[in-house]
């Protein structure tokens, strides 16, 4: 499929499934972490495969990321990536801990607080496509990954590379006290999904 | 003056002595280097996916391990690459998501390096040496002039294949 195709009445319907998903998940992630969170306006941005791991600083940027698939009326995968310093200053906030310089070795419970920091978002996401539209989204458990951008993303641009040669960002900034959290949710499905959700807006395809 | 030629995600690229052949951030995917101990010209492949024939969508021929193998011998052919002296040194293939369900895309690690293994046995290049499979992303560089291909991982130390 060829996002490229997309109307921007399209698009616009994913930034504002994106807008209240976020809205919604920033609020859940607000009381969990007891701070002031907010969130910009999220951008919706269509980029080629290589574009990718640029929106973290490049392919060797470490980050950690969570990820998810789901399945039912929409299928595909939802990741959160953040950058490494993030995803420390992130667990660090939520378990009183701080973390040395340079890669940190997440421990098993801090790779449990930034999955469930992952799981809220993405459900929220998700639940939010879901009320929305009246389609069915079941989520599978989320796993984690702290490595090189470029090979924690390349999963999913395979399942995309199966279908074309794009990605479908929705890049939904985080604000901590004014702050940007640098992360992003990446939201990856199929040209069918696609579909559903537009027809179930009313919107013609 | 050397320079450093980068391989993209779903591409592959030829260079030439001095320079140095790189590709950044394999996961799942898995880079391929050919060369022989004589040329001073080696190709490095970068593919994210094992056939091309289970796939519908596959124009881009450098994605597949079966295509692009292929497409880049001949290439390296065309430039005067004898096939019975070519090798091989791969890297790549691993499982980054451990998941707790049933999921088949955690085996696509294994099934590209096993795809590209079967093309190089059918082509009868052989395998120098291979770093492959684990939960880590890999960075490979290759240096002509040594004919060795140096894997960097975050976090651990740069190995020599």
């Amino acid at each position: 499929m060829n996002y490229q195709d997309f109307t921007s009445e399209k698009l616009d319907v994913l930034r504002e499934i994106g807008n209240i998903g976020a809205g919604n998940a920033t609020t859940s992630l607000s009381v969990l972490l007891h701070n002031d969170l907010r969130m910009e306006m999220p951008i919706v941005k269509i980029m080629s495969f290589d574009e990718v791991p640029e929106m973290v600083g490049g392919a060797e940027t470490v980050v950690a990321a969570v990820l998810t698939h789901f399945t039912g009326d929409v299928t595909g995968m939802i990741l959160f990536v953040l950058e490494l310093e993030e995803a420390k200053n992130l667990v660090g906030s939520m378990l009183h801990k701080t973390f040395d310089e340079g890669l940190a070795h997440f421990d098993d419970m801090d790779k449990s607080a930034l999955k469930e920091v992952g799981n809220i978002l993405m459900s929220s996401y998700l639940s939010s496509i879901s009320t929305l539209t009246n389609l069915e989204v079941h989520t599978e458990p989320p796993a984690i990954c702290v490595d090189m951008a470029g090979s924690v993303l390349d999963l999913p641009l395979i399942e995309l590379g199966q279908i074309g040669d794009n990605a479908l960002i929705i890049d939904s900034k985080f604000l901590d006290k004014d702050e940007p959290i640098d992360g992003f949710l990446m939201f990856v499905s199929d040209e069918e999904s696609y579909d559903h959700i537009f027809k179930a807006l009313g919107i013609r395809c | 003056m050397a320079e450093i030629i980068k391989v993209g995600i779903a591409d592959w690229k030829l260079c030439n002595a001095p320079d140095t052949i790189t590709t950044i951030g394999l996961g799942s995917c898995v880079g391929v280097v050919i060369y022989t101990l004589n040329d001073s010209f080696c190709g490095m492949l970068h593919i994210m996916l094992p056939s091309s024939k289970e796939i519908k969508n596959n124009s881009n021929r450098a994605k597949f391990a079966d295509t692009g193998v292929e497409d880049m011998v001949a290439a390296l052919e065309k430039k005067g690459m004898r096939r019975a002296s070519m090798k091989a040194k791969i890297a790549g293939g691993a499982k980054m998501f451990q998941f707790s369900g049933k999921s088949e895309l955690g085996t696509v690690g294994d099934r590209n390096v096993n795809c590209v293994k079967e093309k190089l046995k059918e082509y009868k290049i052989p395998i120098v040496s291979e770093d492959c499979g684990a939960d880590f992303g890999r960075t490979i560089s290759f240096d002509l002039s040594t004919r060795m291909l140096q894997v960097r991982c975050a976090g651990k130390p740069d190995k020599q294949i």
